[in-house]
Formats: structure tokens, sequence, C-alpha cells
């Protein structure tokens, strides 16, 4: 079975041997891996000798895995899914830049800017206050606000759409 | 002694509470607000009461329900913790009128303290330094302007009512002067309720050292000794330690001398804290007193072997202190690390979710002060922070050591945490040399982040592996008729086994 991995719009293809027990990446054949279930959620991981403990669990289309302290979100493609990419039968759904997403849930007190706004990178758009702390979100891209989903005062969920910036 | 103790508090403090009233044979009574219904503190509690919905204006901060508790209780005292209603004397009041004691100072202490400029005109009376500033609350931005110019940039806004760097701003320039006054008006009316705010000189390099006193009704006061509190993010605390590693004796002796002196000039009885910041000549400035337990009262129980909050209990039913000045005599070193749910290369945005696994550190000369437990949902409406893990040793770098050590046992899932970021801080040098000041995070930040990919590579092939594992699991055909428990993986273990 092969599987493609995406971690941070990275990606790497993993194929994995049903009859040989192994599992290889493309250029890394020589890996040793040893992973065992410890509880619902948490692994054993023994990778190359280096002992790892993982807690995995599915979110939206792919998995939260925590190791080592942090936290990484990792999308699965298996093979329909890469053959159905190769064919460029599948829109990119990994990518959503000039989305603006709350990272975390909280209340949008203000927002600075309103559809049509030129806005360059950096730009502050809104507060989003959460946990007695006002943050100022700006923009990670330059163009032109498309949309506002919410106005100030609304309660927003952790990755729910704010604004949408066109190129 | 109380027979029955109401904590009108959450998180790892009320645990803290708890903690000793059990050890003291007094019953206790937690409160909790819709999302703390299976909170720690509500587990581990007596009894429990339900306070409100989750914002905290409409629970924890309700005065009027919390009395209600009080009454149907029948606690005959209430430990306020910090934050929350600690420092609020109007709740202060209403517990005594309602005939219970109030566990903290005198209600005269609390509004003088509390109130940060009333505090400034007490100290300068009894002629301890501050840090040049306005005394009277910012209200026109014209009259900012002068006093700013007078006072010179580099300088802070701080809230009149209260500290946690709420409402609080640096300012570099006049041109940002403006909003940086309304935004941090509108942050402390919102924690504080309490819109006034005023103007302090921002010190270069200052070390943010704290005096840990307590005092009865009986007119003794004795300082603890310092703990040093300069490892900030946002002008918060993240990382403390004790004692120093910048002052000497003559300076300690000074902090605690001066320390004392506020301390009785205002009558206080309790635990109390107050905070100096030193700039890098050792002099020395009042910066505020704290009048509560403060988060980082441990590492003061570390070395000198006082439980902080028994004491606490004892001196408010009436007892004398239990020590004099001369059975204070710290052993050791002892270091703290909050656990905050932010993300420290973040920029330490708060992060909330499910923790969907948890396990904490322990081992020798390892104490967890914790508020959470495994399954519980980290909402935003209260203070990000998780638990407190508190190391000793017999020196600096044993107990420095088992920080490391013990922040690299703990695992936190679901969440992001300030763990890997506080691990960074302490391999770094400025920490191991103990040459830090309340600015040094901002220095080393980018540097830590450079460093963060050391070991990124191994990591992120960990996780693809362990995601593509439970991918695999769940695909119907490729559920191996081997027990769940045993993975496919595992078989090139075990055949290295039969070799």
């Amino acid at each position: 079975m092969k599987f493609n991995t995406i971690i941070e719009n990275q990606s790497l293809e993993m194929e994995f041997s049903d009859s040989l027990n192994q599992f290889s990446i493309k250029t890394k054949n020589d890996m040793e891996i040893d992973c065992v279930q410890l509880s619902q959620n948490s692994y054993s991981l023994i990778l190359n000798g280096q002992s790892h403990y993982l807690t995995i669990k599915p979110h939206l289309q792919g998995y939260e895995v925590t190791v080592d302290h942090h936290t990484h979100l990792v999308y699965i493609q298996d093979e329909v899914d890469i053959l159905l990419e190769q064919f460029g039968l599948q829109p990119d759904k990994f990518s959503h830049a000039g989305e603006i997403h709350a990272q975390i849930p909280g209340l949008v007190s203000q927002i600075f800017v309103k559809k049509g706004d030129k806005v360059k990178v950096n730009q502050k758009l809104f507060i989003l206050e959460a946990m007695k702390m006002e943050n100022e979100i700006d923009s990670p891209v330059s163009g032109t606000i498309d949309h506002i989903h919410c106005k100030a005062g609304d309660k927003v969920e952790k990755g729910n759409i704010i604004m949408e910036i066109k190129n | 002694m109380f027979q029955k103790i109401l904590i009108a508090n959450r998180g790892e403090i009320a645990v803290r509470v708890i903690r000793t009233c059990r050890e003291m044979g007094i019953k206790t009574v937690a409160i909790y607000s819709d999302p703390d219904r299976t909170s720690p503190h509500v587990l581990k509690s007596d009894e429990a009461y339900f306070v409100g919905p989750a914002p905290s204006a409409k629970s924890y901060l309700n005065i009027p329900i919390i009395l209600e508790v009080l009454k149907k209780s029948k606690a005959d005292a209430v430990h306020p913790g910090y934050g929350f209603l600690s420092e609020n004397c109007d709740f202060a009041q209403a517990v005594k009128d309602a005939g219970a004691t109030w566990i903290g100072p005198s209600t005269e202490a609390i509004t003088t303290m509390g109130d940060k400029m009333a505090a400034r005109k007490l100290v300068i009376k009894a002629d301890a330094p501050v840090v040049p500033g306005t005394t009277e609350p910012l209200v026109k931005i014209k009259d900012a302007h002068k006093s700013a110019n007078k006072i010179g940039y580099p300088l802070l806004i701080k809230a009149a009512g209260g500290g946690g760097g709420k409402g609080m701003r640096i300012i570099q320039s006049g041109k940002d002067l403006e909003d940086a006054m309304s935004r941090a008006a509108s942050e402390a009316e919102k924690a504080f309720s309490d819109d006034r705010i005023y103007m302090e000189k921002y010190l270069v390099e200052p070390r943010h050292i704290e005096i840990q006193v307590f005092a009865d009704n009986f007119g003794n006061a004795v300082s603890l000794g310092e703990r040093e509190c300069s490892v900030q993010r946002r002008y918060q605390k993240i990382i403390e330690e004790t004692p120093s590693p910048f002052i000497d004796d003559n300076l300690r002796r000074e902090l605690s001398k001066t320390a004392v002196n506020i301390t009785k000039s205002c009558n206080y009885t309790g635990a109390g804290t107050v905070e100096f910041l030193v700039d890098k000549h050792k002099k020395f400035y009042f910066l505020e007193m704290n009048t509560r337990l403060q988060v980082e009262h441990p590492i003061t129980e570390m070395v000198t072997g006082i439980d902080l909050v028994k004491e606490q209990i004892c001196v408010a039913s009436g007892e004398k202190l239990s020590f004099t000045k001369d059975d204070i005599q710290p052993v050791g070193h002892a270091i703290e690390c909050r656990i905050y749910a932010e993300d420290g290369f973040n920029n330490f945005s708060p992060s909330t979710g499910i923790l969907s696994d948890v396990y904490f550190p322990s081992g020798l000369g390892v104490r967890m002060d914790e508020g959470v437990r495994t399954g519980q949902e980290i909402t935003p409406y209260y203070d990000p922070l998780l638990g407190k893990l508190i190391t000793w040793g017999n020196d600096r770098q044993t107990a420095l050591q088992r920080m490391i050590r013990a922040l690299g046992e703990f695992h936190i899932a679901g969440i992001e945490t300030s763990i890997p970021f506080c691990l960074m801080v302490f391999h770094h040098k400025t920490f191991q040399e103990g040459k830090y000041s309340t600015h040094t995070l901002d220095v080393i930040k980018d540097e830590l982040l450079r460093d963060l990919t050391i070991h990124k590579k191994e990591r992120i092939l960990a996780a693809r592996i362990g995601a593509v594992q439970l991918h695999q699991k769940r695909t119907p055909e490729s559920i191996s008729s081997e027990n769940y428990q045993i993975t496919n993986w595992s078989i090139t273990g075990r055949k290295e086994e039969l070799r």
C-alpha cells in the first residue's frame, strides 16, 4: 500500500508492504519501525532505536499527532487519492491561502477592514479576544478583501473562516 | 480552627488550597461554572456548588451567588486564591458581613495596594523608591503627551486596577501613545472593571524580583526571601526561581527590609508579595504589592519548608505566625515553570481544545501543581494556566537539570503548550548562566525559533508514521486479524527477536 503523507504542505510518499510487513520511504529503505498501541489514542514508536510517545487522533480530514511536545496535522492520501490527483481530478483540498481562520475560539471585537479593501501583508485585520487578551490578527497575504464572514461582536469557533482575501 | 473552607476559585490554585485543607482536616467547598463541572478542583473537593455559566463575570466573579453558596454550605472561611475576587475588597467585606472569615489581608490593605496609584503614594510616604511615573490617572491625550515627554520614552502604560500584564502597553514614541492608551484602557476595563491607566518609566534591562512577606495580627511581619521572576512574556511571568542568581546578600537584606517596612506601613496581615524592579546597577524600585498568594509561591515553600496556604489559614484563624525572622533559613534552589495552554512559538497565542492525553512528570525533587486532567476541555474563558512544574535541588544546577528532565517527561496532547518553548529557554545560555532580564525572552525568541528545527525532521517523520498507523487501522481491508493492541509495525521488531 502506498500512502502520501502531507505535513505543512510537504509531501512524503511511504510504502507499506503487507506481505513483508515492511515500511519504506522513497529514499530511505532501511528503517526499523516498531509501533505499539498503548491505549485508545496513544502509541509507542521506536524509530531506528529512538523511542517516541505519540498521541494520534483523527482531526478534520487528517490526523493530529502529538510527539515530543509538538502537534502536527497530517493529511494522508492513499493510492486512489494519489492517482486522482495525478489526473488532476482532485482539487487541492489542503491549501487555503487567503482564507483567514480563527486559530482560537473567541470573540471578534473589532474589524479594521471592509469588503473591497486592499490589504498588505501584516496589515491588521481584526481583534480576536480570547482568554482575556486582545489578539491582533494581521493579514498573511496581500490582496483584496473578498468576503467577511462575521461582524464585530461575533463569537467564533476554532477553524471558522473569518474573512477571505483574493490576490 | 475552621471546619470548612469555601475556595472561591478554580484550576490549579483551587486544587492547591484543597490539598492543604485536606492535610489540616478541614472540609472544602468548591464552586464551578458550566464548563468546569468535571474539572479537578470539583472532583477533589468535599462539596461543590454550581455558580453560573462560563463567562467569569457570571460565575467566578458573581459575588451574590458565591455568597449564597457560602450560606448554603455553612463554610466558616473563604480562600480566594489569586485572580478573580482575591483582590476585591467588596467581596472581602461581604464575606465578613456574612459572618465568615476572609483568608487574606484587611479590606483597607487590599484597597490601598490594589489601587496601583494609591500604592505608589503610600510607598513614597514610607520612603521606599518607586519607578518614575504619573501619580494621577491618564485621561487627556494632551496631558499624557506632556507627562510622557517629562518621564521620557520608552515608557509603560499600566492599569491602575490590577496587574498580570492586562491593560499594559510599552510605548517607544509619542505616535503610539494614543492607540496604546485606548487599547490598554479597554483591556483594563474588561479585566478589572476599572479603566484608569497610568504611566511609568520603562527601565532598561530590569530584573523583576519580589519578596514574599507574611504578617499576623500581633504585629509580626517577616520576609521569606526573594523570588526571581524576570523571565516574562507579554509582561507575564513564565519561569521563576529562588534564590535569584542576580542579587547578593546585601541587596537581599535591603529588599527584605524595605518589603517588611511597606508591609507594616499598611497594617498588613497574611501572605503578601512586594514586587521590585532592580536595574543593572542593582538600584531597586517598588513596583507593586500583591495582597494575595502568588502563582509562584511554591518555590518559596520548597526552599523554606513552610506551607504558605497553611500559614494563611492559621493567621486568618487568629494564630500567631509559626516562624520568626531567624527561622527563615532557605535551603537549596527551586525553579518553577508555568505550563500554559499557549503556543510559545506562535506569539504565545492561546490554544484550546480537549486534553486527549496528559502525562505529568514526577520523581525526586519534582512537584506538580496541576489544575487539569485527561479528557478535560480547555476553553477560552479562563486564564490559560494548566499547572505549574516546580523542581528543587541542593544547588541551582541540580534544580535546573531536574527541570529539564521533568519537562522532557511531560506529554500533553490536544492543545499546544508552552513546554517546548520553556525547555529551550532552560537550555539557553542566558538562563544557564543566570544572566537574564525581563527583556531576555524578546531578545532570544528568534534564536529559539531557529533552534526549533533541530529535531524537527525526526519528529515529523514519527508523526507521519503515526498517522499512517491510525489510517491503516481505520481502513476496513487493512484491519489485521491480530489483537488490536498489536500493530503490523510491531512485527519488524518481533522479527528481530526471532533471529
